[in-house]
């Protein structure tokens, strides 16, 4: 970014009339400050991850050998279902709200999010969404077990649970188009004079784009589980074919929301990861107007790509090769990305902090993810690899070492900013190996057993996968129990971290290529109630 | 306590010009949010328009007029035909075509029966779905007479022979040379 501070913001403690927070719980109830929303969503998105990640541990513990060990195969099919529902719902998307809320009016230099007390809204609705949707875990029937694309005419045989997780849906819809229109009006209406639209960092520009996903694609699935619930309970036929209807048209509408949905999961990872990158190989981002013309051309794309999901629901033939074509496209925007991130560590005087050693992370191994996605685009070939375990290992690979561990980058490189304190490095950089090693140890070995044929969503399994998934399963359990250290760091981080100061800089040079890096360590409670000015530079 | 649920602290000068732009900026894009939640309900008329539109629809089960075929038989060729049939859940019904599979000339109308016997002691309405393996053969296996066409009503215990009449497009492709039918007989009745 080419901005720097001309006139610091001046101590706004003189001013008396100045509100500090609600003492108390309530504080956290009704605020409608952004950097309070902000700790309230990533916390909840925390808790979350290892709310999904005990299911996954049950998930990976009946898998560990072949026959029925532990759970009954409808509960399994629950936990796959549910697993993945507050992994996304509930985690990655809460943590990357969570982020847009404390670190875009920081970045634009604007005092709060544009609606304040909308956003202290859709929070709640989120926590509502989230209980009910776990509520459903106890109702007569059992959660969910369709997998959380919720096809029909499968997910029309959930017991009473079925209209709760409906309506979660919409809790969760309406919770997150909220937090997208007031990341847009944020970002168009607050930003500090200076703060052109191309100055600004790429974080900010990945959500706009978001935003605006999440605007056009909420709406179309909560439209569809609204369906199934007519279909269900009120005489409908939308996806019944005994009154007319068709189940393939659920799978069109469900993946016109589903595959821009994976995008709103990862835009706002590529911004992290651009932001990052740059200050830890001490260059500017290369190629900064590149990265935001690629943003928005894979937004672009996402609409109409939709049905590399069906490849094998007999689709016309005119269909495969289109959906085939217009899929591989994806592989250009998101190959320049890695070129970009590439280049900018190229001759770098890079460290390799806790957050950087993350985000490099991320950079191979989200390429890992792409690549196997554009062997699936090659509509024949998606015919061994659909529905298999090949597939689980893709998106693991685009969702786990990306979204997750730009959001663990994240949490490193901004929580001394936050609290005011030091994460201990040491116990930073030991999570990172660990998670490093074992998201391997759990995720490589899915690509063999599902060239191998290994369906996904199974309880039970033929030998031949033995092995594999025991490997699988250890990795496993050595990558959640590794999460409890980061849980630790962000406890001890809160308390007091290693004690030691923290400047407002905290990163070396970090003050050229962020706003938020010239408040103090941590920011007041209000910040940028004067807007700085923003003097342009060349690129630094 | 004074608890502050102002817009933003009172010396936080953000002036009402922004705040009525930010007013008007979340209510344009709320009726985005509604246009698109109309254009998922839309999706569905739109998805068969759109396959009409570019004719890549892959369904079969609409009447051909055979009056409009002018097709020359091509004895050349001979095609396998596989004639499948599956019931829907909760559909009491016994269903037989008199032969499992038969070989066929493109160009030449057929006529196959299906035998179906509602075995429940009550009226059925039943819906025939009919789809073609492979797919891309679809469009040219042309449906003229056919009980798929619309809702089929057996008393109860009724037993009835439905005819199917149809004919293969000589212009199919050369590599489909094996063909199956499938017809799934679902029970529209929802208790
Ligand atoms: C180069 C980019 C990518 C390509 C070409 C690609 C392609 C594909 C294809 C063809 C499938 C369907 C496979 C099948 O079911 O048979 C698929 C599934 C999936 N992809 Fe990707 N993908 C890409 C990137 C991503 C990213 C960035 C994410 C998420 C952050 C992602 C998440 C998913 C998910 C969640 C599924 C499985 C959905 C399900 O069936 O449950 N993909 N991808
Ligand atoms: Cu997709």
């Amino acid at each position: 970014m080419s901005a720097v501070v001309a006139e610091h913001e001046h101590d706004h403690e003189h001013d008396h009339h100045d509100h500090g927070p609600a003492k108390g719980i309530l504080r956290w109830i009704i605020t409608t400050n952004h950097k309070d929303i902000g700790t309230l969503y990533l916390l909840f998105a925390l808790v979350m991850f290892f709310v999904g990640g005990a299911m996954a541990m049950v998930i990976r513990a009946e898998l560990f050998e072949p026959g029925m060990q532990f759970v009954e195969p409808q509960f399994f099919n629950s936990m796959t279902t549910m697993h993945a529902l507050v992994m996304v719902f509930g985690a990655v998307m809460p943590a990357f709200v969570g982020l847009a809320n404390w670190m875009i009016p920081m970045m634009i230099g604007a005092p709060d999010m544009a609606l304040p007390r909308m956003n202290n809204m859709s929070f709640w609705m989120l926590v509502a969404g989230v209980l009910l949707l776990a509520s459903t875990l106890f109702m007569e029937g059992g959660a969910p077990a369709s997998g959380w694309t919720l096809y029909p005419p499968l997910v029309l045989q959930t017991g009473k649970a079925l209209p709760f997780a409906v309506f979660s849906v919409h809790l969760l819809g309406v919770s997150s188009i909220m937090g997208a229109i007031n990341i847009i009006a944020t970002i168009f209406n607050m930003r500090a004079p200076g703060m052109t639209l191309m100055k600004m960092p790429l974080f900010v520009w990945t959500w706009l784009i978001t935003g605006f996903l999440l605007v056009a694609i909420m709406p179309v699935f909560a439209g569809a589980v609204t369906m199934l619930l007519t279909d269900r309970f009120f005489d409908t036929s939308f996806f019944d074919a005994a009154g007319g209807g068709d189940p393939v048209l659920y799978q069109h509408i469900f993946w016109f929301f589903g595959h821009p949905e994976v995008y709103v999961m990862i835009l706002p990872t590529f911004g992290v990861a651009s932001t990052i990158i740059p200050v830890f190989a001490r260059k500017p981002l290369f190629g900064y107007s590149s990265m935001v013309y690629a943003t928005a051309a894979i937004a672009f794309l996402s609409f109409i790509v939709w049905a590399h999901h069906m490849f094998t629901v007999g689709l016309p033939m005119a269909g495969e090769l289109y959906f085939m074509y217009a899929t591989m496209l994806i592989a250009i925007p998101t190959g320049v990305k890695v070129f970009n991130w590439t280049a900018t560590m190229w001759k770098g005087s890079m460290t390799f902090e806790t957050p950087m050693l993350f985000s490099i992370a991320f950079v191979v191994l989200f390429t890992m993810g792409g690549l196997t996605g554009l062997m699936m685009s090659v509509a024949p070939l998606d015919f061994q690899y659909h529905d298999t375990y090949f597939i689980v290992a893709h998106f693991h690979y685009t969702l786990v070492p990306a979204s997750v561990f730009i959001l663990m980058a994240a949490g490193y490189y901004w929580l001394p900013k936050w609290t005011g304190h030091m994460y201990d490095e040491k116990i930073g950089k030991l999570h990172f190996w660990l998670s490093a090693v074992s998201v391997n140890i759990l995720f490589f070995p899915q690509h063999f057993l599902g060239l191998a044929g290994m369906p996904r969503r199974i309880p039970d399994y033929a030998v031949q996968f033995a092995d594999w998934n025991m490997i699988s399963s250890i990795g496993g359990f050595i990558f959640g129990a590794s999460q409890l250290l980061f849980l630790y760091i962000v406890i001890h981080t809160i308390k007091g971290g290693t004690g030691e100061k923290v400047t407002d800089e905290v990163w070396e040079d970090a003050a050229k290529h962020g706003l938020e890096w010239t408040l103090p360590s941590p920011p007041p409670y209000h910040s940028f109630t004067t807007p700085p000015t923003i003097i342009p530079t060349e690129h630094i | 306590m004074h608890l502050c649920v102002c817009r933003y602290a009172s010396h936080v000068s953000v002036n009402s010009n922004v705040e009525q732009k930010n007013s008007r900026l979340a209510l344009k894009l709320l009726l985005v949010v509604l246009g698109m939640t109309g254009f998922g309900f839309a999706l569905i008329p739109l998805y068969d328009v759109l396959c009409e539109l570019t004719g890549i629809n892959g369904k079969v089960g609409t009447r051909v007029d055979s009056s409009t075929l002018n097709y020359v038989v091509d004895k050349e060729r001979n095609l396998g035909l596989d004639l499948v049939t599956s019931l829907g859940k909760a559909t009491p019904l016994i269903v037989e075509t008199e032969t499992k599979s038969l070989q066929i000339h493109p160009g030449q109308f057929y006529v196959v029966n299906y035998r179906v016997h509602n075995q429940a002691d009550k009226a059925l309405t039943i819906r025939a779905v009919p789809s073609v393996a492979p797919g891309v053969a679809a469009a040219d296996f042309k449906i003229i007479e056919c009980f798929c066409f619309e809702p089929l009503r057996l008393e109860a215990g009724e037993a009835k022979n439905l005819p199917l009449r149809f004919v293969v497009n000589p212009g199919i492709a050369q590599q489909s040379n094996h063909l199956a039918l499938a017809i799934t007989f679902l029970n529209t009745n929802k208790d």
